[in-house]
């Protein structure tokens, strides 16, 4: 009763995801967490997606995890940002109704047939000869598994801040988790401090709407998940409004007051999400910033306004939340706060999230020094298939790398440079960007799923399906071709020389579309209607891709070239002493990592990569 | 690792010569020659006695423990009297001893490299350094070798940086205010550094000729005098530095110095109407060489200066040989007698006033290929840029820029996602 094969502590969106990522690999698990009615909670922004982090959604969707299948229940105004632009810097996001997905999530939870989920506070981590084997809850009960998954995250150590006011929590309404997190500092791992912050909300009916801006949904919303074709929710508006001289000024005169401007938080906050305090201050040129009006569901009475995060003490947000336009009555239901926590530096991780030096303990979600519900999502559902993994080892670890998905370059830029700020993923992170496509997880990663175990038995079949047209469509495509005249005839573009071309070429400009090309060719008419877009997509992209494809078989012949781990890189001569530190306090795995660390010259990689063929050599010829 | 050995000045004769050596077994060579050993980095005179004890040279020698020498080993050097006899025997005397070898060439640097002395780019430019063979070549080496070659890139890099992290602003960040005339500034600033690159292309020629020569093409029609001006060149006014035999039957070639400028002289089949078969491929040849070099010296001992299979861009100076016999003072033509030796050396001057005008001003140019190359697919890149729409396709003008800056970025440092995303919370005001 009291043993499972994975115990994952926590239930927020990390834990969540890696509770039905171990339960779909087969392995007996038990989900405990605080509360059972905050499983899903949007600690903060009630949205999902967005450029970069849309990619991981539908990243998660093609390994079969949940976010996207809950946000496309729970989504009130879907928006593809980007739009305008090319595939592969698309981003699908949406607002979230916070009730409706927390219902989608706690819905699809219970299809989980190897799932128990259990509502406790865990007190302690069970550990012997460096390997975990259970939990402590507080009632002193304790529970046994094989692999511990931990994603409590911003629970340890949590300190709220409201101006000179510090209250511990979790996040606001929730207790901060006091024992564990001393037990953990206790484990001798590499903890720090890292903050974040949320802005007040307010009460919908005392805006006054008619002086704001709106702006609406996409016609017809996209949905996140590949196995979805359209959405029911029903698609709201959100509200644009902006703050004045006025609000910068009350900010500005009452900077003091604010906790990090006191000197009162330490931790690092993120910089693409800077409180109203900041922006203010460090870009004092602006007169004015965006706030949107974002509506927390669909029958709530509660307004995010999304751009103005601070922790200045509660009357001096009063103040200069009502000298913003259409706020000016605007009624706080709850005040914006800075929130500081304890993060594990995740350069103590493997790839596969397992904590280097303690078998069996993986760590996921913000804990790792990640902010964001999708980053969260993505390593608990690599966590998760990896503590399934743990009962078995000779199934291989699953790991994904930078050329093969968003959610293998966050995972190699956390464990390999840390979180000196939170961690959030740009589209920019990913160096094979036009490959890493939303449009495409799932011809990346749903085959990979499925022979790990991952992916259920639905999804399989209706990938299967996919790929057999998508190969048909693939060999119709490469089947033909014309002469010039012939194209001429139909008014398609020749080449200069003259050569035969392929609906491919053709397509690669971008300019026709695979319905252009029926009169020429009607055998395209054979092609799933529902595939075109992906297929002019592909075609859109493929000569960068070639370019790509060199890169990566470079890159992967890099991260094949390991670091044997007892490596002694004082060996290694000319180095700086820059470079010998880095070496040693981060000790990279492979040369394709070594050489990615900040500060890390081509010089010094060059001399680490000959330091180790000379050592192989030598070693070879020992052997003989 | 062997300790290595060679000669560090050139094998012509000289009054002294030094010999270096690097490597752990420095420290055996007091032994190996039977010498009391002397005190680190002191020059002290030495007795060098062979294996059998007979004297080879008495020379000054010098120890320099590592790690702070220029290869990062341990090195010894004598400085012996210049004889390749005395330095035979050296060598022999060394070979006679285990762990020791003579240097392969480059080696000495490729250590400083390996030993984290050098970095690349410095690398390469202490190897011109020693082969150096001219006063303008070793200048051009030691700006590289000091790192301005360096801080040219890295300007290149900060500015691809910048350029990345506006591009990435308008894909990453859609949805937040962003500057209005990103784009615009975005093409300026790719156009401006696209002008740079290439400039320093149009001179990454001139740092290839200053290792190999200018050349110099000397045409005419026959017995206009132009084997006697190029043998009083290489006898009289001038150090023969290389008096390679010509590679065609009707090509010769001399390398000679002009003021520190390593010139090739190349003395070409006389131009005339061909009789014969042979006497047409030569003056094919001939036109073709000149076309190829920096400068034509167009010969002539009559007003008739045309040759109208010479290409127009090419620098011409117009010479009117043998003065001596008829003066015209034709306007722009120079007269010269190498019987009377008269004016050669405004001639001589000429040709370094036209070398020093195309010298790049501030002498940073790029002297290697792999430099080159990285400029100029780099270059390709950024032209790229221009021609694509970066208000529809962003990512695509994006990952031309990201080629620009591997490139860029395999000459000194990589540049990574890292540093443009600072650039852009740096620059622009985003997050909600
Ligand atoms: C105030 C605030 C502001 C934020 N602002 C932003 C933002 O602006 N942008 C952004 O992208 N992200 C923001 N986030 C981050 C986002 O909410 C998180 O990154 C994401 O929810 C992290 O998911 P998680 O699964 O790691 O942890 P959480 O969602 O925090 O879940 C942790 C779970 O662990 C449980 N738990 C904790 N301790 C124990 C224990 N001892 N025993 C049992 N259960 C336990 C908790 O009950 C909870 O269910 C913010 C978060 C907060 C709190």
């Amino acid at each position: 009763m009291n043993n499972f094969d994975v115990i994952v502590i926590g239930g927020g969106h990390a834990g969540v995801e890696a509770a039905a990522a171990a339960s779909r690999m087969g392995a007996k698990t038990a989900l405990i967490t605080m509360k059972i009615n905050t499983i899903g909670e949007m600690s903060c922004n009630p949205a999902i997606g967005g450029l970069g982090k849309g990619h991981l959604v539908r990243e998660i969707d093609a390994l079969d995890g949940l976010m996207a299948k809950a946000i496309d229940l729970a989504g009130i105004q879907f928006r593809m940002l980007n739009r305008s632009r090319g595939p592969a810097v698309q981003g699908p996001r949406s607002q979230a109704d916070r009730k409706l997905y927390k219902k989608a999530i706690k819905d699809l939870l219970k299809l989980e047939k190897n799932l128990s989920i259990i509502e406790s506070t865990i007190k302690d981590l069970s550990i012997k000869d460096n390997k975990v084997n259970g939990v402590t809850l507080e009632d002193e009960k304790v529970y046994f598994s094989k692999s511990v998954v931990l994603t409590t995250g911003t629970f340890l150590g949590g300190v709220i801040h409201i101006g000179d006011e510090r209250i511990p929590a979790g996040r606001i309404g929730d207790k901060s988790s006091i024992t564990l997190s001393k037990r953990i500092r206790q484990l001798n791992l590499p903890i720090g401090r890292l903050k974040t912050g949320t802005p007040a909300r307010l009460d919908k009916n005392s805006i006054n709407w008619e002086k704001v801006e709106m702006q609406s949904a996409d016609t017809t919303p996209i949905p996140f998940s590949y196995m979805n074709d359209k959405i029911n929710v029903p698609q709201i508006e959100c509200g644009i409004t902006r703050t004045n001289l006025n609000t910068h000024n009350i900010i500005l005169k009452n900077l003091n007051l604010s906790p990090v401007y006191s000197g009162s938080i330490e931790g690092t906050g993120p910089r693409y999400c800077p409180s109203i305090e900041d922006k203010v201050n460090r870009f004092n040129d602006k007169n004015s910033h965006q706030i949107f009006l974002e509506p927390e569901g669909l029958d709530s009475d509660l307004i995010y306004p999304n751009g103005i995060s601070t922790s200045l003490p509660r009357h001096i947000q009063d103040y200069f939340i009502k000298t913003i336009l259409g706020l000016e009555n605007v009624i706080i239901k709850q005040y914006g706060y800075a929130i500081e926590y304890d993060y594990m530096d995740p350069r103590a991780l493997k790839e596969t999230l397992e904590v280097k030096s303690l078998k069996g303990l993986f760590f996921a979600g913000q804990i790792n020094g990640t902010t964001g519900y999708e980053e969260a999502a993505a390593q608990g559902l690599i966590a998760g298939i990896n503590a399934a993994i743990n009962l078995n080892e000779d199934k291989g670890w699953f790991v994904l790398d930078r050329s093969e998905a968003y959610i293998g370059v966050m995972i190699d830029d956390l464990i390999t440079r840390g979180a000196p700020e939170p961690y959030r993923m740009f589209t920019s992170r990913a160096e094979y960007r036009l490959l890493l496509r939303s449009d495409n997880a799932d011809q990346r990663l749903t085959e990979k799923g499925i022979k790990v175990g991952a992916v259920n038995r639905e999804r399989e079949i209706f990938w299967n399906e996919k790929n057999k047209n998508l190969l048909k469509a693939n060999h119709i495509l490469d089947s033909l071709d014309a002469k010039p005249n012939e194209l001429k005839k139909y008014k398609l573009p020749i080449t200069r020389t003259g050569r035969k071309r392929s609906p491919k070429d053709i397509l690669s400009s971008g300019e026709y579309k695979i319905i252009d090309l029926l009169e020429i060719w009607p055998q395209l008419d054979e092609i799933p209607k529902n595939l075109h877009s992906q297929l002019e997509t592909d075609c859109r992209y493929n000569i960068y891709l070639k370019r790509q494809k060199e890169d990566i078989k470079a890159y992967k012949k890099e991260n094949k070239t390991k670091i044997p781990t007892n490596f002694d890189f004082n060996e290694v001569k000319g180095l700086s002493n820059e470079s010998r530190d880095l070496l040693n306090t981060l000790r990279p795995a492979t040369i394709a990592q070594a050489s990615k660390l900040p500060g890390f010259t081509p010089t010094a990689t060059l001399l680490l990569l000959r330091h180790l063929k000379r050592d192989s050599k030598q070693k070879i010829q020992n052997e003989h | 690792m062997d300790t290595i050995f060679s000669s560090a000045s050139n094998s012509l004769k000289s009054a002294i010569k030094i010999i270096r050596v690097s490597g752990k077994n420095c420290i055996k060579i007091p032994e190996i020659f039977s010498f009391k050993p002397t005190s680190p980095r002191l020059l002290s005179l030495r007795k060098i006695l062979d294996d059998k004890g007979s004297l080879i040279d008495t020379a000054l020698v010098v120890y320099i423990p590592g790690p702070s020498t220029v290869t990062g080993e341990d090195i010894f050097e004598f400085h012996i009297h210049g004889s390749t006899i005395i330095e035979k025997k050296i060598y022999s005397t060394l070979l006679k001893n285990k762990g020791f070898r003579i240097a392969m060439n480059g080696e000495f640097t490729r250590r400083a490299f390996l030993n984290g002395i050098l970095d690349l780019t410095q690398a390469e430019g202490l190897n011109d350094l020693i082969n150096a063979e001219t006063e303008t070549q070793f200048e051009a080496s030691t700006a590289q070798y000091n790192g301005s070659l360096s801080t040219k890139i890295q300007n290149w890099r900060t500015e691809i940086i910048s350029l990345s992290s506006k591009l990435e602003a308008v894909i990453d960040f859609s949805d937040e205010e962003l500057p209005e005339d990103i784009e615009i500034e975005l093409k300026r600033n790719i156009t401006r550094l696209i002008r740079q690159k290439e400039d320093a292309l149009k001179y990454s020629y001139y740092g290839e000729r200053l290792k190999t020569g200018f050349v110099v093409t000397l045409i005419g029609k026959p017995n206009v005098g132009k084997s006697s001006l190029i043998n009083y060149l290489s006898e009289k006014n001038v150090s023969i530095v290389t008096n390679e035999a010509g590679t065609t039957r009707d090509i010769i070639e001399v390398m000679l110095d002009f003021k520190g400028y390593p010139v090739i002289l190349n003395d070409t089949a006389g131009i005339r109407p061909p009789s014969t078969e042979v006497e047409n491929i030569g003056i094919k040849k001939a036109i073709d060489r000149a076309n190829a070099s920096d400068i034509i010296l167009v010969l002539s001992d009559n007003k008739d200066f045309s040759f109208r299979e010479i290409k127009s861009n090419v620098k011409k100076i117009l010479v009117h040989t043998k003065c001596d016999l008829l003066s015209y003072k034709k306007k722009g033509v120079l007269e010269i007698s190498v019987k009377n030796e008269k004016s050669i050396d405004n001639l001589i001057e000429k040709i370094i006033n036209h070398l020093e005008s195309i010298s790049p001003k501030n002498n940073v140019f790029l002297t290697r290929e792999r430099h080159v190359q990285g400029v100029k697919n780099s270059l390709k890149c950024l032209k790229n840029i221009l021609k694509i729409d970066l208000n529809s396709f962003p990512e695509l003008a994006s990952e031309e820029l990201r080629v620009a800056a591997k490139e860029i970025g395999s000459i000194t440092n990589v540049i990574d996602a890292e540093e443009v995303l600072d650039d852009i919370f740096s620059n622009f005001c985003i997050g909600k």
